[in-house]
């Protein structure tokens, strides 16, 4: 055979290839032999796959069904059909698995979205690394200066990049005095996109001259989604003026679609140069980007090279501090700090926040997996009691000679379409419930949730839940169902005396009394610890009470003059009718910032007394509604007068009880040691409040006037009125308007609200273990009454034949509602014990109210008697109602 | 019969071919049959056309025979008939015969 051949030989289909080459060769004539064979294998090779060709396409479609898997389609079409024919049973199912599936779809949606999905738009995130900073001892975490950041970036070879943002809510309006609308702005270093690798869908990225300060017009990048909200996605965008803050920038670039920043739950709207620093941010002095001054990054974002791992740039960023002469010092020849850089992979959430996320993620899928749980086990019951109501079709089927594994694989496929419909539906239920998370916080100091949304990942969970499901429920019952016993099922299909496998089915009905006994002691728990939280005594009153904070020093006054400002500001607020009174403080009890201060005794300089601290003015304690249980307030001369020799302090009682645990504490001198060494006098003790974690008991806090230290150029402003809260707001932004212009218009916010924002956590637990538990009531109740009223089908004829004999018809119905109440007791017995079992899990999240709360327990346990009374009162009557006459006629 | 397919009359002669050589027919046999008793000259195409379509239909079973005694030598597909090879000869062979009952094929004397 010539290569010819052998090429032309793949024609032929490859079964005959061996024949054809063989026969060919036993018969092949010796003259002529190249052409003679060439022509034959082509002629045979393409007659075959014609022949083969035309016979597929003659071929009646039925042929086709010979596969297995043709004929498991087969099944699944019949699956299909048999249950159109029965629509209320499908909807019942799928509506069941819908439930389950879309509510563990829709919580896992929601922690994909802020905790698990990559930061949108990111090119190659997995090479992206986070810096922060932090020392040795402490788990907290430090600003960094400019020329810190830029020594890291400039020396780092493990690197391809190193850039760093500061967060910054700006105002955009063309007049700084309108209401404006907030925007989340960023302050970059120029290289921030070319790390991220992003590319402007529209101009120009910044230019390294944007790195120095800029004097005159700035440039910006605004997001895409800004670019269609506001400039209807305009393309003569480009060197149109934005005001931001009542600056004016120019719009250089827009952001490519879908990316939002560097985080994943705030979306930027637009990003400003780092040399803007000297035009929004004065108050850090013009020389913050070139010489030693204050800290401007809490963070740097670096890019790693090919091939090079994070602890080798770990390692790297280390020994570049290390061998720093000044790397984060107040300036040259001041001491350095124990600051350093510590890398982590990816960008996102702080390790805090992450894994207090995913302990809440965990604990809430556990949670809604005993719905999915409960779910299956509704509606692996209902496919049971289908199957023995389907006795005598699946007996005909099996006595023709269908095998067993056949009509297991029957009932399998209608299980697997259930399954598939209902995890459809539930993705369609999910994408609705999402909805419902908007404008949810998930931790108190995140950004409310907003755009939730069903992702491709979502999609692949749904899929698996669905397909875990079928396995779960569909295979049980066929495998049960099929152990026929053929005669009687034939001989007496219609009545059925008891069908077989009524364990399985009871163990199915306990098992969701148990989960929603367990679903509901959870949702009693978190709801209870919700309101212990909220009528808890913060050590305040809060109604009517809000407040708004102001930054003088950020339109570039002095110190002093901030100070003054703001006493200003107070001023007239109190003097403003319907404000009943008004008061400064350097920070509020649920606001996010925190000082401290240290104290020791004089004749104990040993023992030293860690505090929170914070400056207030005159009239804070009656402001916000704190009792002042001995000595004074402050006194309007203590306002203000800068005294770093000695000065006044109050104290609360928890700190009082430390420091002076036999009383005494007024009028009594504590040396403060840190942040200033000075001595102070106890002028008073007031009583304790609560903070931010309300949940956690009172810290001891320690109060001095504001100014007594150093000029307060920044502060609250707190105000107690009987107004209503837009019109507070309005008489703030009024006020601030007349004392400085360029004010951007302050942020008034109730007390009410903050405590609603701090109990973020709380809130979402009881809310979602609120619908947990309604979900597992309702899917049990289906449950039971879909049982009970089987049973009490199933058995008409032993009804029929007691009556007969002379029971009465009460006595039927309390023979259903015991049994009923019986399987309650058993499924509440089980739920108590898991519930006791698995309180570890929650009780670090519990306020006022025990795991194994004897209320909760009891209130959970009478409603699952309820619950079974009501599910079963239709089944118990439908009991009494029997017709023995007729029961009895059947056969 | 119902909606089985009509057996063609080259299959027909490849499945009697078949029936007459017994265990051991393969394509090169199979047409020297039908040569020599029938006089029928089918083209080698045919002929594998014509098996690749019964065994398709599962008229007839093809299995592998011992390789023949040669260096690298392959064993050779060989073809038999199955039960409903033989029932479609059958039904096709007992319609030819209700359809001539009756008729005579001889020359009645007509023109030519």
């Amino acid at each position: 055979m010539t290569r010819l051949d052998e090429l032309l030989l793949r024609l032929v289909p490859s079964a005959w290839r061996d024949d054809v080459r063989r026969d060919l060769a036993e018969q092949c004539p010796e003259r002529g032999a190249g052409l003679w064979m060439a022509i034959r294998v082509l002629e045979i090779g393409t007659r075959l796959r014609a022949a083969r060709l035309a016979d597929a396409l003659h071929t009646p479609p039925r042929r086709q069904w010979r596969s297995p898997m043709n004929s498991f389609a087969r099944d699944l079409a019949f699956a299909v059909r048999s249950l159109l024919r029965q629509p209320a049973f499908a909807v019942t199912v799928i509506a069941t698995l819908a439930i389950g599936i879309g509510a563990n779809s829709a919580i896992y949606s929601m922690f994909n979205w802020i905790l698990f999905r990559p930061i949108p738009g990111v090119q190659r995130p997995e090479q992206l690394v986070t810096i922060r900073f932090q020392t040795p001892k402490s788990s907290g975490r430090f600003f960094v200066q400019y020329l810190d950041y830029a020594e890291l970036r400039d020396r780092i070879t493990s690197l391809s990049g190193l850039a760093a943002s500061l967060p910054l809510t700006l105002y955009a309006a063309s007049d700084p005095r309108d209401d404006g609308r907030r925007l989340e702005g960023e302050l970059v270093t120029t290289n921030y996109f070319r790390v991220l690798g992003i590319s402007p869908a529209l101009g120009r990225e910044f230019a390294q001259a944007d790195e120095r300060p800029i004097d005159d017009v700035p440039p910006a990048i605004i997001s895409h989604a800004f670019w269609k909200r506001t400039f209807n996605a305009d393309p003569a965008v480009l060197g149109k003026s934005l005001s931001l803050d009542g600056h004016s920038f120019t719009v250089v670039g827009v952001a490519p679609q879908g990316f939002q920043g560097r985080s994943l739950v705030t979306a930027t709207d637009v990003w400003v140069p780092v040399g803007a620093q000297v035009i929004l941010m004065p108050h850090y002095g013009r020389t913050a980007l070139t010489a030693r001054g204050p800290s401007l990054f809490g963070d740097a974002i670096g890019r790693l090279n090919p091939g090079v791992d994070l602890a080798a740039a770990q390692a790297e960023a280390t020994s570049v501090a290390d061998a720093s002469t000044e790397f984060s010092s107040r300036g040259p020849g001041k001491p350095k700090s124990s600051i350093r850089p510590v890398l982590y992979a990816g960008l996102g959430h702080d390790t805090f926040a992450r894994d207090r996320m995913t302990t809440m993620f965990k604990l809430l899928m556990g949670a809604v997996g005993l719905v999915l749980l409960l779910a299956c086990a509704n509606a692996g019951n209902l496919l049971l009691a289908r199957t023995s109501s389907r006795r005598r079709e699946i007996a005909v089927r099996q006595a023709i000679g269908a095998s067993r594994f056949r009509v297991v694989r029957q009932q399998f496929a209608e299980g697997l379409v259930l399954a598939l419909a209902g995890g459809a539906a539930g993705l369609a239920l999910a994408q609705l419930l999402t909805t419902f998370f908007d404008g949810m916080r998930i931790l108190d100091y995140l950004p409310a949730v907003s755009g939730v949304t069903v992702d491709l990942r979502v999609a692949l969970f749904t899929l698996g839940a669905s397909l875990v499901t079928a396995v779960l429920f569909a295979t049980a019952p066929a495998i049960a169902g099929t152990r026929v016993d053929l005669l009687p099922a034939l001989k007496d299909g219609l009545t059925v005396t008891r069908v077989g496998r009524p364990v399985l089915r009871t163990g199915l009905v306990l098992l969701q009394i148990t989960l929603s006994l367990v679903l509901l002691v959870g949702a009693g728990l978190f709801i209870r610890t919700l309101h212990n939280l909220r009528t808890v005594d913060l050590g305040m009153r809060i109604d009517g009470l809000s407040s708004f904070q102001l930054d003088p020093s950020r339109l570039g006054h002095s110190p002093e003059r901030s100070q003054q400002i703001l006493r200003d500001v107070l001023d007239r607020m109190v003097a403003t009718p319907g404000i009943d009174s008004a008061a400064l403080a350097w920070s509020t009890p649920l606001g996010n910032m925190r000082a401290e201060m240290s104290f020791t005794r004089p004749e104990a300089p040993k023992t030293a007394f860690d505090a929170a601290a914070t400056g207030v003015s005159p009239g804070y304690f009656s402001t916000m509604g704190i009792p002042l249980v001995a000595g004074r307030d402050f006194t309007s001369t203590e306002f203000g007068r800068l005294n770093t020799a000695s000065g006044v302090i109050i104290l609360n009682q928890a700190l009082a009880r430390q420091i002076f645990p036999d009383g005494g504490a007024v009028g009594s001198r504590l040396k403060l040691d840190y942040p200033e060494k000075m001595e102070v006098e106890v002028v008073g003790v007031v009583g304790d409040v609560r903070g931010r974690r309300i949940a956690a008991d009172p810290e001891p806090f320690a109060y001095e006037p504001i100014g007594q230290r150093w000029p307060m150029s920044w502060g609250s402003v707190i105000v107690r009125s009987s107004l209503p809260a837009a019109d507070t707001a309005a008489s703030a932004r009024a006020i601030a308007r007349q004392v400085d212009p360029r004010f951007t218009p302050p942020l008034v916010e109730s007390f009410a609200l903050m405590l609603d924002r701090a109990l973020a956590e709380q809130r979402l637990f009881a809310r979602l273990s609120a619908a947990f538990g309604g979900i597992a009531l309702f899917l049990a109740g289906m449950g039971i009454y879909a049982m009970m009223a089987g049973s009490v089908a199933e058995r008409r004829r032993e009804f029929g034949i007691r009556l007969a004999l002379g029971a009465t018809a009460a006595s039927m119905q309390r023979q259903v509602l015991r049994r009923s109440i019986i399987l309650g007791v058993i499924g509440i017995t089980a739920g108590l014990i898991a519930s006791v079992a698995i309180r570890r899990f929650i009780e670090a999240r519990l306020f006022g109210v025990t795991a194994i709360d004897p209320v909760t327990l009891a209130s959970a346990s009478a409603v699952i008697v309820a619950l079974c009374m009501i599910a079963s009162v239709v089944p118990a009557l439908r009991a009494a109602r029997v017709d023995p006459v007729r029961s009895l006629r059947v056969d | 019969m119902g909606d089985r397919q009509l057996l063609g009359e080259v299959e027909q002669l490849v499945l009697l071919a078949i029936l007459r050589i017994g265990d051991g027919a393969y394509a090169v046999p199979i047409r020297d049959q039908l040569l020599r008793h029938a006089g029928v000259t089918l083209s080698r195409g045919t002929i594998y056309v014509t098996l690749d379509r019964l065994e398709r239909k599962g008229y007839v079973k093809s299995w592998f025979d011992d390789p023949t005694p040669e260096p690298g030598g392959k064993a050779r597909r060989c073809f038999r008939l199955e039960r409903d090879g033989m029932m479609a000869l059958r039904a096709a062979q007992r319609m030819v015969d209700r359809l001539r009952a009756g008729t005579t094929l001889e020359d009645r004397g007509g023109k030519g």
